[in-house]
């Protein structure tokens, strides 16, 4: 019952992202008509920079209000049947909104353009403003998450180093004292300095991929990228040794270049360091992977030495990830009631100047909700659920024995083919729970920024292991992130999953494994692309070079996580 | 002209009212730096014709203003809009700056405060 519950409560999410959506359209409007009036007004151009970092297009949120079910479309093969829906948009300030705004066709600047203009007004209008620099990058540093925002983070990035820069020179000195009688000007240095590092982790995580496990191979990106941070980190750390944050990143840094025990070290001695504070989400979520890589350790340990495996870690990694979701709700929430709209008057008479410093309430609401962590949250609870589940959540379909009996997780895939029967959809126990979680957390992020498209992704994977029965949620989320990004590989992945496994057409499976890999190439080192892709050639009666690539998957990619390998020789059996 | 050169002439104590309420608010701010509670206000400028400091203040200062020279008077509309929008009250904030959008359909801070304002609304 509670169950039904919560997937009731995930076909409102379409209305929850409209009703934010109306008031984000007025406001682009409003700053729209501020930016026709005044083109350098920094104010209005940052809200809208910050609108088109956030929301896609309106075009791109319609999704099925027509009652077309998308997975029959799938199915039929027919043209889409939730483009542009209107019918579902609630009443309110956006329907004039939908017409006049940029939404209507007119197209959309990116977001690294429309930085990029913001940063060229913000270093002719205002100089040495290092506070205007510093908030600008903070602002939107925690919103460029995805590999397509590289050139947003580039522009981020830039500000960061030019608030640096300033804060160095006297000016800047000056603003260091100004902004907190109690800081120093190297503490103001030393955490902009760690602002500028978690750009590089930023950008080595978006390298990495979401929810990359812990140990998972460190590629030269991602290792360079980690490098440039861990030395940034090192710098801020000198300037002011107190710095916790500065110590923490450090840490991150040792996880992203695979120096697991390492990290492991640092991170006990920080907390020893800290002296009973109470640890924020991000050290948890740290604290959770390392305890994660501890869990993955036993285990290996375990098969080898041929015992079976205490599952204390994994426990303890689950029980600090609950502790992180807690404290990221909490934090979150206290940023969006605490964040004030200081700077109404900015620019009026009494506001001094045209852009004097100061985010306004939705813009401090942002930076507090922190986006990245809730994401690394919801997609460790998906890697906890599927480290549970042997065939990684998106196995073969249920056929007899093959998938239900390999860790007594059959609930995940029970009953899964369509219209396959009337065994249970539902996921039960502890697992049922973290998908839950996930789900929720997915779901908070896709209202605060619904063009996040691994938060549709997130919320894709967790519905469609929470209600095997019934993938149309998962397609319309998928389908919604695709329309964002047209390039995210993994969406096009579990699509082409879903349409093998759920609606038995391997015809556009392949088609949407060909798009995954005609848009990203680095797709082929995802076991479940071969996976999917030999399923396919297996349903299409080619059952040798299903099998081949199969053996060439595993052959290679050496450096599988369990429940990777699981799903391979789930797969081979079942070929 | 008042202070922003938009409407007809603001008498002398109006414009000493609007300043006194941006005091005021710029006084909460400095209290809200310092860990006071702003909303509740802290003295300060309360002092003259009865008015306390804070916001409650600061919005009796633009309301008068208001009152005294027709509700036209954009600086105070401004100010009133602010007071609001600090309560969270955004409606009210959004009825102080469209009527501030009447008198100057053309004037940028009053759009950009518009905007933060249904951008706040869509984040509360």
């Amino acid at each position: 019952m509670q169950f039904f519950f919560k997937l009731t409560n995930l076909t409102d999410l379409n209305l929850f992202i409209s009703a934010g959506q109306n008031d984000w359209v007025s406001a682009e409007q409003a700053a729209e008509r501020a930016v026709t009036e005044d083109r350098n007004n920094v104010a209005a151009l940052r809200l809208l920079a910050l609108f088109t970092a956030t929301h896609p297009p309106l075009s791109q949120l319609g999704d099925g209000g027509r009652g077309g079910s998308i997975a029959s479309s799938i199915g039929g093969g027919d043209a889409d049947a939730d483009d542009d829906d209107d019918e579902d948009e609630p009443d309110g300030r956006s329907s004039s909104g939908k017409k006049g705004g940029r939404s209507s066709g007119k197209k959309r600047a990116t977001v690294a353009q429309q930085l990029q203009t913001l940063a060229s007004v913000m270093e002719k209008l205002e100089p040495n403003n290092a506070a205007l620099a510093l908030e600008t990058a903070q602002l939107f540093s925690g919103l460029c998450l995805e590999p397509r925002h590289q050139g947003a983070l580039e522009v981020v990035g830039h500000m960061f180093r030019r608030a640096l820069d300033l804060l160095s020179s006297p000016q800047g000195g000056n603003f260091a004292s100004l902004a907190s009688s109690s800081a120093s000007s190297d503490e103001v240095l030393a955490a902009a300095t760690c602002d500028l590092a978690q750009i590089a982790v930023q950008r080595a995580a978006a390298a990495a991929g979401i929810g990359a496990s812990s140990n998972s191979s460190s590629s030269g990106v991602v290792l360079r990228y980690a490098s440039e941070a861990m030395d940034l980190y090192r710098r801020a750390s000198k300037l002011d040794p107190s710095n916790t944050k500065a110590l923490v990143g450090m840490i991150q840094c040792q996880v992203l270049q695979g120096s697991m025990d390492d990290a492991s070290e640092q991170l006990e001695m920080v907390k020893v360091m800290s002296d009973g504070e109470a640890p924020d989400a991000k050290f948890l979520l740290l604290e959770c992977r390392l305890a994660l890589y501890a869990a993955q350790r036993d285990k290996a340990r375990s098969a080898a030495t041929g015992q079976s495996s205490s599952g204390k870690s994994a426990r303890a990694a689950l029980r600090l990830l609950e502790k992180a979701a807690k404290v990221h709700k909490r934090t979150s929430r206290a940023a969006a009631k605490g964040a004030w709209m200081g700077e109404l008057s900015q620019g009026g008479s009494a506001g001094g100047g045209s852009a004097s410093s100061g985010l306004c309430f939705a813009e401090r609401a942002m930076v507090g909700a922190q986006p990245f962590v809730g994401l690394e949250i919801a997609a460790l609870y998906l890697s906890h659920c599927e480290d549970t589940d042997p065939s990684g959540g998106f196995g073969p379909p249920s056929s007899g024995a093959t998938s239900s009996s390999a860790n007594g997780s059959s609930s995940s895939s029970g009953g899964r083919k369509k219209g396959g029967g009337g065994a249970s959809s539902g996921v039960a126990g502890e697992r049922g729970d973290a998908l839950e979680r996930a789900l929720s957390v997915a779901k908070d992020l896709i209202g605060q920024v619904p063009s996040l498209v691994e938060a549709h992704f997130l919320a894709a994977r967790a519905t469609l292991s929470l209600d095997a029965q019934h993938p149309d949620s998962a397609l319309k989320l998928l389908k919604r992130c695709l329309k964002v990004d047209p390039g995210f590989a993994p969406a096009h992945l579990l699509t082409a999953t879903i349409a093998l496994d759920y609606l038995g057409n391997p015809r556009f499976a392949q088609q949407a494994l060909d798009t995954a890999l005609g848009l990203d190439f680095s797709v082929r080192n995802d076991p479940k692309y071969h996976l999917a892709r030999a399923r396919v050639l297996a349903a299409q009666g080619q059952s040798e070079q299903a099998l081949a690539q199969l053996v060439d998957a595993a052959d290679i990619l050496t450096d599988l996580k369990p429940a990777d390998r699981a799903a391979l020789e789930v797969g081979k059996v079942a070929l | 002209m008042n202070a922003n050169g938009t409407m007809g002439p603001a008498s002398l104590t109006s414009q000493v009212n609007t300043l006194k309420g941006w005091c005021c608010l710029r006084e909460v701010d400095q209290q809200e730096g310092g860990g006071a509670s702003s909303s509740e206000g802290g003295g300060g400028f309360g002092g003259g014709s009865g008015s306390g400091g804070g916001l409650s203040g600061a919005e009796e200062y633009f309301t008068r203003t208001l009152e005294e020279g027709g509700g036209a008077d954009l600086d105070a509309l401004l100010g009133l809009a602010d007071c609001r929008a600090r309560a969270f009250d955004w409606n009210s904030a959004l009825e102080a700056l469209n009527r501030a959008v009447a008198v100057a359909p053309s004037f940028a801070p009053a759009l950009v405060a518009k905007a933060r304002c249904f951008a706040g609304e869509a984040n509360s």
